[in-house]
C-alpha cells in the first residue's frame, strides 16, 4: 500500500555529467541501470500514481516504465535535457494510452485510503479531510494531462518553473503562464462543484421530508 | 477548507497552499522497489549483451558472405566450362573443315 510521505526536500541535484556516464553505460552494464533506477523509480512512480489515482496501476505503469527504459537506453541522446525527462516522457505517454484504453473499458476503480490509518485526529475530521482531498485530486484529475504533470512536479516534485520547463520541453516563460491559467481552471471547477454540491443539498430541501423538530 | 461550502471562489494562495498539502510525495513501498529492481536485472540478465550481439552479426554476415561467395564461385566455374565446351567444338568444327 503506499503511504504518503511528507518530505521537506528540494529535488535532488545529480551532477549532470555523472548521469550521462551512467547512461552510457546503463545499455550494457546491470550496475549503472540499477543506480538509475533507484535515482528515478519513485518520481516516476509519485507521477504516475497522481496520474492514475491507484497504487495498483502505479506500479503496474511504473514497472513497464522501466522495462521500456532498459530496452532503450542505448538509444538514449544527450540533447541537452535530463535523463529524468526521458522518463516522464515515456511514463508520459504510457499513462496517455492507459486513459484511452480505461475509457473503451470502463472499471470502477478501489478507492485508495490517502491518509494513514491509526491512531489521531477524529474519524468526523480525518473523513471530512479525505472527502475534501478527493474532490481536490479529482479536479486535478480532470485537467487535461499536460496541466497535471505541472502540478505534480511542482507540488510532489518541488521542481522550479525552470526545471519543469525543461522537462517538459518549454520556457519557463510558458511554464509560469501554464500554470497560472491552470490555477485558475482549478479554481472555477471547485467553485463548480461547491454550486453543485450547494444544489444537492437545496434539492433536498425541497423534498418534502419533515423537519423532525417541527 | 470549505470547498463544499458557498460559491466563493477560492484565492490563488488559498488554492496553492491546499495543493501543497493534498499533493505530497507517495512511498511506493520498498517491497515493490526491491521487487522490480530483482525483475529488471532478471530481464538484462535474459538478453545478449551488445557485444555477443555484434559477435554473432558478424559471423552471420561472414557465413553469409561465404555462401554467396560459394555460390558466384560455382556460376563463374559453371561459366568458363560452357565456355570452353564451346571453344573446344569451334576446334574440332575448324579441324574437319581442314581435312
Amino acid at each position: 500500500m503506499a503511504e504518503r510521505v511528507r518530505r521537506d526536500r528540494p529535488a535532488e541535484a545529480v551532477d549532470r555529467g555523472d548521469e550521462l556516464s551512467l547512461v552510457a553505460r546503463a545499455g550494457s552494464d546491470a550496475d549503472a541501470f540499477g543506480l538509475l533506477y533507484e535515482r528515478h523509480v519513485r518520481r516516476i512512480y509519485n507521477y504516475i500514481f497522481y496520474r492514475t489515482g491507484n497504487h495498483h496501476d502505479a506500479e503496474d505503469l511504473t514497472a513497464r516504465v522501466f522495462q521500456r527504459a532498459l530496452r532503450h537506453v542505448g538509444k538514449f541522446e544527450d540533447k541537452g535535457v535530463p535523463f529524468s525527462a526521458w522518463l516522464y516522457r515515456i511514463a508520459h505517454n504510457l499513462v496517455a494510452n492507459w486513459h484511452r484504453d480505461r475509457s473503451r473499458r470502463p472499471t470502477v476503480p478501489l478507492e485508495d485510503n490517502l491518509l494513514p490509518s491509526g491512531g489521531g485526529p477524529h474519524p468526523e475530521a480525518v473523513a471530512v479531510a479525505s472527502e475534501e482531498q478527493r474532490l481536490l485530486i479529482e479536479a486535478v484529475r480532470r485537467l487535461p494531462g499536460d496541466r497535471q504533470q505541472l502540478l505534480i512536479l511542482k507540488f510532489v516534485e518541488r521542481l522550479s518553473n525552470a526545471e519543469i520547463g525543461v522537462i517538459m520541453g518549454r520556457t519557463e516563460g510558458a511554464i509560469k503562464s501554464l500554470y497560472h491559467r491552470t490555477l485558475n481552471t482549478l479554481r472555477d471547477e471547485l467553485a463548480g462543484e461547491a454550486d453543485r454540491a450547494l444544489g444537492g443539498w437545496e434539492e433536498r430541501d425541497d423534498s418534502g421530508l419533515a423537519d423532525p423538530e417541527e | 477548507m470549505g470547498v463544499g461550502f458557498g460559491t466563493r471562489k477560492m484565492e490563488p494562495s488559498e488554492l496553492e497552499a491546499w495543493l501543497s498539502r493534498v499533493l505530497v510525495p507517495v512511498d511506493p513501498g520498498e517491497p515493490f522497489v526491491t521487487r522490480l529492481r530483482g525483475r529488471l536485472i532478471e530481464l538484462r540478465g535474459a538478453r545478449p549483451t551488445r557485444g555477443w550481439i555484434i559477435m554473432v552479426a558478424v559471423i552471420g554476415a561472414g557465413l553469409a558472405l561465404a555462401m554467396w561467395l560459394g555460390v558466384a564461385l560455382r556460376l563463374a566455374l559453371a561459366g568458363m566450362a560452357f565456355i570452353g565446351i564451346l571453344a573446344g567444338r569451334e576446334q574440332r568444327a575448324k579441324a574437319r573443315k581442314k581435312a
